[in-house]
């Protein structure tokens, strides 16, 4: 082939066009989130002309010293020192005024607003931007957005020391952050707003055409398909705009709008049971972080009452006559479980379902899988030092069948080292499952699972020489396919929690035939 | 895009990082198939497109026009990330660990090998373009850029000597010389693309051991 045949050939090549779309998205969406430093980068474009003009004075610095005739040195010196002075002097005067002004205007106007906790996917969006992916420590403006997009839970922690609490598939918009008057709009699901008190500032969360007003207090605004109302845990609350009247809402009260599931506790003030707020995981965790925080801990209102009665009833009263029978302890290293079948099918296999409420269920909780159905214990590793409730169950595929009675336990605070991961996971169990791996989770992985593999024992992620690995970025993620990288033959295969550039728990290592 | 809407576009940019989105969404693919077929290897392309776009994001408010569209900037960019790679052999790509501390991972995805299946058999389909990559990635590095930007991204002369910062004699002539040797490299291929098993068994290039590297 002679050059100008090589040339055509080149010139006429059909070239490939290829195009991963998720890279894409996923690069976009990183590089936009990286911009933490905003304010920084703001200012940044005036360097070039700040260089450039410091390159112009140099310069003609330079041109005047060469000038031998020292008067007309002096004369051209002057010129540019005035004209230089005169620039700075603007420059500065401007920038000191801008300096003192804004943080009194901003002290003024808005209070500060910050994401302080993400669980699972959340999305945040500033007033008519676009949703975008959110990060632990954002700031949000007023006019901001934050979802929780599916299970997870995100804080939104105001200057002022309130917070507002999102559970899972709940929408809120920060409407308005004055000093004097915040307006949270509760769009979807369900919100807890924990007030600082104040005699100058209303805070009001608005959902559907009604507003709730406090002037300090715990409540959880509910707005969904089923029920819109309030539940007042501590102080008072007060709901504006339903028709004429204004409806006053005590401490241990609630008032459901609409309640499809109970028509008698509609439009109509109603206690709130103990027992209820015990199987609401949502407020029990609340109530747990309200705990945490030295100005809320002695308001606790009717969330102040003693787990540990309640608790120790649940065990002498659930354990059930027959079916699935569960008891455990609590050792340094995790949840020892144990449990006992009778005349219960289990060819399926168990899943067992932990909460820090009473009655976990699949699905919904924090679950472990296991496939043999000839397992009778599982060691569960929680070591947060606090109670959790359990329980064993028949599985049916998709769903659970028998339970078995609810078993508490406070679980050990771990303080060693080199047993706890760093991150949400305690557990992960890998089996072969189809033309891949399947794994359980217990626990949360915030950033998805690594799943590596390699024809030598024990692969790790980052990987090894001849390791191989694929990251799920879906915190539900639970099953993967594999190939023969290197041919043929027997792979060992692990998954692990995926901590942002490294792993934190490992599951078991399998070995598993691939074919290339 | 017009070069005034471009301009304009850019100038906003410098001044908020927000709309560099709207930058990327037009250059992604011009950036990722230029490295692509440099490199010949999704998941390296993978990375050193992310590394591009996130020096480019870093180093925008210093981007000053210079008669030459900016384009050229993005393509210098990845040029020298891709020089880069070639140097190393091992790629440190600094801020791809900035990127995944905040969840990017370069080969993640939600069917993590759907998509990079797709590309490849994509990629295996354009024989005659593997087959000229192959050989172009034999050749040194200062011919491979040449030769890559005159006949893959259909860059002129001018734009090429703008992106690698060289007269347009010395693209010339390193664009002479390299079909020279891609010629002498291309001869045991007939016009069908069959090799000649004795000659595809010389020594290749330093820069190429990347590629057993990594099948390792």
């Amino acid at each position: 082939m002679n050059k100008d045949d090589l040339t055509k050939k080149l010139e006429n090549l059909e070239l490939p066009q290829v195009e991963l779309s998720d890279h894409r998205r996923r690069l976009k969406s990183a590089l936009l989130n990286s911009m933490d430093a905003k304010s920084k980068f703001k200012y940044m474009w005036a360097l070039p002309h700040i260089f450039s003009f410091i390159r112009k004075v140099k310069t003609h610095f330079n041109l005047s010293s060469l000038i031998s005739n020292m008067e007309e040195v002096k004369k051209g010196l002057s010129r540019t020192t005035i004209a230089v002075l005169a620039v700075a002097a603007i420059v500065l005067v401007y920038s000191f005024s801008r300096t003192k002004n804004q943080p009194v205007q901003q002290a003024q106007t808005a209070l500060g607003a910050q994401l302080v906790m993400i669980q699972g996917v959340v999305e945040y969006k500033e007033a008519n931007g676009e949703w975008k992916r959110a990060s632990k420590d954002l700031k949000l403006a007023e006019g901001s957005s934050v979802e929780v997009l599916g299970v997870g839970r995100a804080v939104i922690n105001f200057d002022d020391g309130s917070a507002v609490r999102l559970n899972k598939n709940s929408r809120v918009t920060l409407v308005n952050l004055k000093a004097d008057s915040m307006v949270i709009l509760n769009e979807k699901g369900q919100i807890y707003s924990r007030v600082v008190k104040s005699d100058t500032r209303q805070f009001l969360v608005k959902a559907g055409d009604v507003s709730y007003l406090s002037l300090g207090t715990a409540y959880k605004t509910l707005n969904d398909d089923k029920v819109k109302g309030v539940e007042v845990y501590e102080s008072k609350v007060k709901i504006l705009g339903y028709g004429d009247k204004e409806i006053l809402v005590d401490q241990g009260n609630k008032y459901y709008l609409l309640n499809k599931d109970n028509k008698k506790v509609e439009k109509v003030i109603t206690k709130i049971a103990t027992a209820d707020i015990k199987k609401d995981e949502f407020t029990m965790w609340n109530k747990a972080e309200d705990e945490k925080e030295e100005e809320f801990k002695d308001e606790m209102g009717v969330l102040t009452f003693d787990d540990k009665e309640e608790e120790a009833a649940v065990v002498k009263t659930s354990v059930p006559a027959s079916g699935i029978t569960l008891t455990g302890y609590a050792t340094k290293d995790g949840v020892s479980l144990n449990w006992k079948v009778n005349g219960v099918d289990v060819s399926s296999g168990f899943k067992l379902v932990q909460s820090t409420a009473i009655n976990p269920v699949y699905p919904g909780s924090d679950y472990v899988y296991i496939s043999d159905k000839t397992a009778r214990s599982y060691k569960w590793k929680i070591n947060d030092g606090k109670v959790h409730y359990f329980r064993v169950c028949q599985y049916l595929g998709g769903k659970c069948g028998k339970y078995s009675n609810n078993l508490w336990i406070r679980t050990v605070v771990n303080s060693g080292t080199g047993t706890t991961s760093g991150g949400g996971v305690t557990s992960l169990y890998l089996s072969a499952g189809g033309e891949g791996v399947k794994w359980a989770v217990g626990g949360y992985s915030e950033s998805g699972f690594k799943v590596v593999w390699s024809v030598i024992s024990s692969p790790t992620y980052p990987a090894r020489p001849g390791d191989q690995y694929i990251y799920l970025s879906d915190p539900y993620a639970s099953t993967v396919r594999l190939n023969a990288f290197a041919g043929t033959g027997a792979y060992y295969v692990r998954v692990c929690e995926y901590l942002g550039g490294k792993c934190g728990k490992y599951s078991n290592e399998i070995k598993v035939n691939l074919v290339k | 895009m017009q070069l005034s809407e471009e301009k304009e576009l850019i100038k906003q940019a410098q001044k908020d990082p927000e709309v560099f989105g709207r930058i990327f969404d037009e250059y992604y693919s011009k950036i990722f198939g230029f490295i692509l077929k440099r490199t010949g290897n999704l998941e390296i392309a993978q990375d050193i497109t992310s590394e591009t776009f996130f020096k480019a994001l870093k180093k925008l408010w210093q981007f000053q026009w210079r008669n030459a569209p900016f384009s050229s900037w993005l393509y210098k960019i990845a040029v020298n990330e891709i020089n880069y790679f070639f140097r190393k052999g091992k790629y440190k790509t600094v801020s791809l660990e900035f990127l995944q501390e905040r969840g990017f991972d370069p080969t993640a995805s939600r069917n993590p090998q759907a998509e990079l299946i797709e590309a490849e058999e994509k990629l295996k389909q354009h024989k005659d373009f593997l087959i000229c990559r192959e050989q172009i990635g034999r050749l040194g590095i200062k011919y491979q850029e040449v030769v890559t930007l005159r006949f893959f991204e259909k860059k002129q002369i001018k734009e090429i000597s703008e992106i690698l910062g060289k007269a347009e004699g010395t693209v010339k002539s390193l664009l002479h010389r390299g079909l020279e040797k891609l010629c002498d490299a291309m001869q045991p291929f007939g016009e069908n693309g069959i090799i000649d098993s004795e000659r595809s068994k010389e020594p290749i290039a330093k820069e190429t051991m990347y590629e057993q590297r990594r099948s390792h």
